[in-house]
């Protein structure tokens, strides 16, 4: 069975979910899904098909890195962190200098989507550094 | 006493020429040992004997799991394995997290 008909479910629910850019490839044994949205629905859409199939998420022959994207300055994001604070950094690195931190469920804004893994962001005290995009939601 | 110092003008004349051939026997290994040197840099094989997984891969994926303290990245059997223990909501997470970073075949071994 080729992966693409493993995750059928996946690929429709991919296409189906409206993300720009949308890219389906299988290379090496692995199904690449990837493309970007400008909210997290769609994201949502595509990794809740992973879970019908695969509910421990443990599935090593799929990657899914589907990215919101494309949001404007100011936009609120909510730090979504398991549960520790989100440090708020001075360089785009886990070894940059601690400048801040958010708590999880605070209000942060965007200042600019600078690369996928970091986000430019705020807080409401007006600490300003890099945080890492996957803890923060549109 | 003229004959006495012919023979030195002799002697320090052979030494002189013996130091000269001397320098040259000297000087030539090392043009040989340069010869040598080139092909080995030119030998590929410490790229085939790098691990499948380089210690930077498995540093960007640890940074990645620095929230879920109950798991960890490590290399088993030469591949990038994710062990320890996540619920099925942690499990979905670190899977975003780590898909993110593209680093190819990760393993997810979680014990229950």
């Amino acid at each position: 069975m080729s992966l693409q008909t493993k995750y059928a479910s996946v690929v429709s629910a991919a296409q189906s979910a409206g993300i720009n850019n949308l890219q389906i490839t299988e290379q090496d044994g692995i199904l690449y899904v990837s493309g970007t949205t400008t909210s997290n629905a769609p994201k949502d859409a595509v990794w809740n098909a992973l879970g019908a199939i695969d509910p421990s998420y443990s599935a090593s022959d799929i990657n899914i890195d589907v990215q919101v994207a494309g949001l404007a300055e100011g936009t609120s994001l909510l730090v979504i962190t398991e549960s520790s604070n989100l440090n708020i950094r001075a360089e785009q690195s886990t070894e940059g200098a601690i400048v801040g931190k958010a708590a999880k469920g605070e209000s942060v804004t965007l200042v600019e989507q600078t690369s996928d893994e970091w986000w430019k962001i705020r807080t409401k005290d007006g600490e300003e550094g890099y945080a890492y995009a996957r803890y923060l939601q549109a | 006493m003229k004959k006495n110092f012919k023979i030195a003008v002799v002697a320090l004349m052979m030494s002189a020429a013996f130091v000269s051939c001397k320098k040259k026997a000297e000087e030539k290994p090392a043009e040989v040992s340069t010869e040598v040197a080139a092909p080995v840099a030119e030998t590929p094989a410490v790229v085939e004997t790098v691990s499948a997984v380089a210690p930077e891969v498995v540093q960007k994926v640890s940074d990645a799991l620095k929230d879920f303290p109950t798991v960890k990245a490590e290399v088993v059997n030469n591949e990038l394995t994710i062990t320890g223990s996540a619920t099925p909501e942690q499990a979905r997470k670190i899977k975003m997290s780590v898909d993110a970073l593209k680093v190819g075949k990760v393993n997810y071994n979680y014990t229950k």
